[in-house]
């Protein structure tokens, strides 16, 4: 359980134009859900609808420097929500809606520049609408769509049923690589559970964590491993020409043939992937070794490498890219070698979208001071282009985790409950943002680690 | 910037009607009404040009155009006379 947080939740609504926000909300006014609700809109005048408000906003924007901090927030926004607390006792939930064409970055930050704010309401979570049909033409040309997809926690795949199902998975996985974080939704006619919009705790990183290992697989850096079981000697690893010159590739021993062997190993090759690496050139070989091998291809794409194999037993490869692209294949006196197993990872990273999420996960405690120290470097040098990081801390000499959220420069963070007994003392921290370099952050994260 | 972010122990945290009464002090020193934005942020930086914690006013009287002051205390410390005496000050124009 987390430490009791009474803020008033408010989730923001945001969606390009036609992506269905407004259908949305006339079912969350008109829906029987229980829940009273204030809403506030661009379109209409004051109005109560059943048990909820809803107010008009003029999206007054402004740009904000005290000195230490630079930030753009809704100057509406705040006197809205000093009036709507004299009417504390109408409501329970606050949804703010933005235009079509907002970024949603202003309204994320109103929530941090003013204590009395900040100590009144939540931001429980951005919604972001996506009209599975038309997103695509957006996504490359405006930065508006790109950031409403990053800084989504909830990301409502609209209007379904206008796309065929291999379109709609191959937006999914699009939309992934941008914002690998967030909980994905396919609705058609905006039609879902309000528990879906409001009240989400989108921030708690634990409830997201606690299902399943999705925020890792999903955050791997390789698109593709596969088990081998082989034997003494040299097995030869081919690839044709390729989209790049090199594959980053990570060859581990597993401990057995099982999920959690090959779990283990994966969270071992997630680490190596953020290391410089060794160079091995066509025709090199290696061992498979705690490390990751840059196999650099010759002159016009292709290569043939020697995988050296001391002892018999079942081994891990990590790909950077998937197997086909350089149709890789594995030879042992000429005869392939098949994987027992091989799982396609969705990949962190991605080519063709400068948006991208990085996750980062340790098992030792920070240092307070170098984590401080490095935040502040990285938000000033870089907080324009991080547009959400969120976290749970495993801080030396205290036994409380840490949680905490940011948007660009702004952030917010509090002690929270502490380690339980036997809990698994990790931390976990993931950026979202424009030109994300994965290897700095990680390295730079990891240089905060206590000695 | 250097921030502090885990600088702040959870009690810590900025009084509610203390954030709310210092508002006042600027509303009432400036003769604002409703329409102007007055914020208050108590703010972590360790810069050498910084106060370990400052107290942050923002008041903003037209759309886009506002005046920023610092009081270098906790919001907890600040009073209506330290409210006066930093808001009153002569600013470079």
């Amino acid at each position: 359980m987390s430490t009791t947080d009474t803020r008033i939740p408010v989730t923001i609504l945001t969606g390009f134009l036609g992506s269905g926000k407004t259908t949305l909300l006339n079912h969350i006014l008109t829906a029987q859900h229980g829940k009273r609700i204030a809403v506030i809109e661009n379109e209409f005048g004051e109005i109560g609808i059943d048990n909820d408000l809803v107010i008009n906003a003029d999206e007054e924007v402004f740009e904000m420097n005290n000195g230490c901090i630079c930030c753009t927030v809704r100057g509406d926004l705040i006197r809205i929500l000093g009036n709507l607390m004299k009417r504390r006792d109408k409501f329970d939930y606050i949804l703010v809606e933005t235009t079509g064409m907002a970024d949603p970055g202003p309204v994320a930050q109103t929530f941090f520049v003013d204590d009395e704010v900040k100590a009144q309401f939540r931001l429980d979570g951005i919604v972001t609408l996506v009209d599975a049909k038309h997103i695509s033409q957006h996504l490359g040309d405006s930065k508006e769509c790109q950031e409403q997809v990053a800084f989504a926690d909830v990301m409502l795949l609209n209007k379904t049923d206008l796309v065929t199902a291999a379109e709609l998975s191959e937006l999914e996985a699009k939309l992934r690589s941008m914002n690998a974080v967030a909980r994905y939704h396919r609705t058609q006619q905006s039609s879902l559970p309000v528990e879906h919009v409001v009240d989400i705790r989108a921030f708690d990183l634990d409830a997201k964590l606690a299902v399943d290992d999705d925020f890792l697989r999903e955050e791997l850096p390789f698109e593709w491993s596969g088990e081998y079981a082989l034997q003494p000697g040299t097995y030869e690893l081919a690839f044709q020409p390729g989209p790049d010159p090199e594959m980053g590739l990570v060859a581990l021993k597993l401990a057995a043939s099982t999920e959690a062997a090959r779990t283990a190993a994966r969270q071992e090759a997630l680490k190596l992937f953020s290391t410089p690496g060794v160079t091995v050139a066509d025709g090199g070989q290696f061992p498979p070794r705690w490390a990751l091998h840059k196999l650099v291809f010759a002159d016009g794409g292709g290569g043939t490498f020697q995988l050296h194999i001391a002892e018999a037993g079942s081994y891990l490869l990590c790909t950077q890219h998937r197997p086909e692209e350089f149709a890789m294949v594995m030879r042992r006196d000429g005869a392939l070698v098949e994987p027992v197993l091989a799982v396609e990872h969705a990949a962190g990273h991605t080519h063709d979208n400068t948006v991208s999420s990085v996750g980062i996960t340790e098992d030792a405690p920070l240092d307070p001071k170098q984590l401080n120290a490095w935040l502040s470097e990285l938000l000033a040098t870089k907080g324009a282009d991080i547009f959400r990081m969120k976290g749970i801390l495993n801080v030396a000499g205290t036994a409380n985790r840490f949680v905490f959220q940011g948007v660009h420069m702004l952030f917010d963070g509090k002690a929270d409950r502490p380690w339980k007994d036997g809990e698994h003392r990790v931390s976990r921290m993931v950026f979202i943002g424009r030109n994300l370099d994965r290897a700095a952050l990680t390295t730079g994260f990891r240089n905060c680690l206590a000695a | 910037m250097n921030i502090n972010l885990l600088g702040t122990p959870p009690d810590a945290a900025p009084d509610l009607e203390k954030l709310k009464a210092i508002k006042e002090w600027v509303r009432a020193l400036f003769r604002l009404d409703d329409t102007a934005l007055v914020l208050v942020n108590e703010l972590a930086c360790k810069d050498p040009d910084c106060a370990d914690i400052e107290t942050s006013i923002v008041v903003s009287l037209a759309p886009k155009e506002y005046l920023t002051f610092s009081i270098p205390k906790r919001a907890a410390d600040v009073s209506q006379a330290d409210v006066i005496r930093e808001l009153s000050q002569p600013r470079p124009h």
